[in-house]
């Protein structure tokens, strides 16, 4: 029912509620209108009663104290002239105080009779069917008498009939013209909500918000609509900002994609330089190496040199001593002997040459490529250290070997080279002060099908924040002493990329550091040798 | 006291009583010496009804303010020559009164004392001396009431008659007006007007 009121629109509201009161308060006045008049003819009635009463009362006291029944009958036909009058009795108190009928008027065709005594009680009494009074009839202060009358109530109920015929009809009248006036003027009401309903509508299912709605008043219907047409604008201008921002977000996110591009570009630019640095990282430690060769290669052949000098000298000197024929024996004997010495100074020292070349070399184009060949682990490695002795020669710091024997791997060799005299190098330049004793570690095994490499120092080890960035690359300590910040990251690029395996870094400042170097063994290398 | 409504049946039953004397007798018989003092009483039930008008009559009748010697003065009703009521006119008024005024019955003799009466009452035995009377009260404002015929044509005020066994009266307005006598109309109501026989 609540639902059903609340679906139907506003005009039929209106018109509803202004019957309903319309109606309520006509049924209102009607009722109040009908009691007054049943209360005010009421009280007419029964004061023309009264006084009708009193008249006769009066008119028959002679009667009564005369005992004089025709006159008394004669008041009491006089109330045939009141069609209102059913019955009148009178009674008089004779001589000896008894109160006895005694004369009475009825109306033809009125089944109704007097009592033989008045009766006692309420003086007056309005029932439905009518109005009766009964009087006492004075004399003086006497009591001569009563009169008792009955009138019918046919005058209250067409007063009342009467009333409620006129409230009827003016209930009628002014509801219709109620149904009217709602009509007209709950047009001023419902319209403009009806209007702003029909606009909101519009606009919901349009999605225009450039259409308004009309105010047709500054009452608060006018107000909504204003505060609605507020709200249009502010949605429609929120709707161009937000096109506005999108634009311009449009814009920036090209600009931006724009810069990526420029970035991802600039990275690239970074990575190639980097890979650069990288190799020229590689040919500089390769061109250390060929340093270090050269020194170690000048020492033999100095002495193969000089060597050879000496035995150069002494045969010029023998030469000219034997066409002279001043050859003694004894000269001859020291010259053998020198001879001798010299050949066999400059053929060890050759060999020695020889061999620290060859050596050499093998390293040299390890480094400079990236062939894959199988060879004994321990032996590549006294090799790499050897090309490193000149550095290490000058320093406190002994390198210790322990490499499983005969343990031959099919590998990248040159990779190898690297990463060992990158780990060495970077134990000599960070590790150790000048002059600082020390020994670094260095052990292979094969533990379960993998290569383990432990390298350790006792150095002085870093700091965590160093051993976080430690394989990052360009990260160096020493960057104004000559530092590139590449050896680790060319270690790390290597076992990762090049080996395939992975390398683990553990160190704390003053407890040195500890590498640990896995990579696979392929599956060729143990039947190679 | 007897009713007037006893009076009255007992004398609606004087035909039926003849038409049937058995029961008549019967009755007589079973009342005893009631019915005998009914009987004997006749005379006398008139008078009671007599007196109690005569009392009534007071009621209805305005005399003019100058007839009293005051406000509470009594109202006296007199009775002129020989008395037919006795006892029963003293016992019907006593203790009434009319308004502030006492009822008083007189017995007069001397026409010179009937001056100050307000209701007057002769006797038939009077008659020879009607016109001296009223001549004589002429100017007293008295109320004059008798039983004769010829009283109220000679300036009498009422006079009580029997009609159909009832005790009723005739009033002379004129006469009552010559004296400042208001007579209620409701007297005149119950009464049968008579006008002077000039």
């Amino acid at each position: 029912m609540s639902s059903a009121i609340g679906d139907m629109p506003i005009r039929r509201k209106l018109s509803m509620s202004i019957l309903l009161i319309t109606g309520f308060a006509l049924l209102v006045s009607t009722a109040t209108f009908i009691a007054y008049g049943w209360f005010s003819t009421a009280g007419a009635i029964r004061a023309d009663l009264t006084s009708l009463g009193n008249v006769v009362a009066k008119n028959s006291t002679a009667a009564l104290t005369f005992d004089d029944r025709d006159t008394a009958q004669e008041i009491l036909q006089a109330l045939q002239a009141r069609p209102a009058i059913e019955v009148a009795c009178l009674y008089r108190v004779a001589a000896d105080s008894t109160e006895g009928l005694f004369v009475s008027f009825v109306r033809a065709n009125r089944n109704d009779s007097c009592t033989e005594e008045p009766a006692t009680g309420s003086a007056e009494t309005l029932s439905l069917s009518g109005l009766s009074l009964q009087l006492p009839i004075l004399l003086g202060e006497e009591h001569i008498g009563s009169l008792y009358l009955r009138q019918d109530l046919q005058r209250l109920w067409q007063g009342v009939g009467t009333s409620v015929l006129i409230g009827v009809a003016v209930m009628v009248g002014c509801l219709l013209l109620s149904l009217v006036m709602t009509s007209v003027l709950q047009r001023v009401i419902s319209d403009p909500i009806a209007n702003l309903a029909g606009v909101a509508k519009n606009i919901s299912s349009s999605g225009d918000y450039s259409v308004r709605a009309q105010e047709l008043g500054a009452d608060e219907v006018g107000q909504m609509v204003g505060a609605f047409n507020d709200m249009l604008e502010q949605i429609q201008s929120r709707d161009e900002e937000l096109e506005k921002a999108r634009e311009q977000l449009l814009g920036e996110v090209e600009q931006r994609s724009l810069a990526n591009r420029e970035l991802e570009s600039t990275m690239a630019d970074l990575r190639n330089t980097q890979q650069q640095l990288v190799e020229t990282e590689k040919m500089a430690s390769l061109g250390g190496l060929v340093a270090g060769v050269a020194h170690e290669i000048n020492t033999p052949v100095g002495v193969a040199f000089t060597a050879a000098s000496m035995l150069s000298g002494e045969a010029v000197t023998m030469g000219a001593a034997f066409r002279n024929g001043q050859l003694k024996k004894s000269s001859l004997e020291e010259f053998i002997h020198v001879a001798e010495e010299s050949s066999r100074m400059i053929l060890g020292n050759l060999e020695r040459a020889a061999h620290l070349i060859q050596s050499f070399k093998q390293v040299a184009v390890d480094q400079s490529s990236d062939e894959v060949r199988s060879f004994t682990l321990g032996d590549y490695f006294s090799e790499v250290l050897l090309s490193l002795r000149p550095k290490l020669k000058k320093r406190a710091v002994e390198v210790i070997m322990d490499c499983q024997e005969g343990l031959v791997i099919r590998s990248h060799p040159g990779a190898w080279s690297q990463i060992l005299t990158n780990l060495v190098m970077n134990s000599l330049t960070h590790g150790y002060e000048d002059g600082d004793e020390g020994e670094i570690n260095i052990s292979a095994q094969n533990v379960g099908g993998k290569l383990n490499v432990i390298y350790s120092d006792d150095g002085r080890g870093m700091d965590e924040a160093t051993r976080k960035r430690v394989f990052d690359p360009f990260f160096t300590t020493r960057r104004g002493s000559g530092g590139s910040g590449l050896g680790m990251h060319i270690v790390f690029n290597l076992v990762n990329q090049t080996l395939g395996g992975h390398v683990k870094l553990e160190s704390e400042p003053d407890a040195g550091v500890r590498i640990e170097i896995v990579v696979p063994i392929r599956e060729d290398e143990s039947s190679e040798r | 006291m007897i009713s007037l409504s006893t009076v009255i049946h007992w004398r609606s039953w004087k035909r039926p009583f003849s038409k049937r004397p058995f029961a008549a007798v019967a009755i007589a018989i079973l009342m005893g010496t009631f019915s005998a003092q009914l009987l004997a009483a006749d005379n006398s039930t008139e008078y009671r009804i007599k007196a109690a008008f005569l009392f009534n009559f007071a009621r209805f009748v305005e005399w003019p303010d100058t007839k009293f010697v005051s406000a509470t003065s009594p109202l006296q009703i007199c009775i002129y020559g020989s008395d037919p009521f006795g006892e029963i006119l003293d016992e019907t008024v006593r203790g009434k009164s009319v308004g502030d005024h006492p009822l008083v019955v007189l017995r007069i003799a001397k026409i010179d004392e009937l001056k100050s009466c307000e209701i007057v009452y002769m006797a038939d035995t009077e008659s020879a001396r009607f016109a001296t009377v009223i001549a004589a009260l002429k100017g007293s404002n008295s109320l004059l009431v008798n039983d004769h015929p010829d009283f109220i044509n000679q300036g009498g005020m009422i006079r009580f008659l029997i009609v159909d066994r009832k005790l009723r009266f005739e009033i002379n307005p004129d006469a009552a007006k010559r004296e400042q006598l208001k007579i209620s109309s409701k007297l005149l109501q119950v009464a049968k007007i008579v006008a002077d026989e000039s």
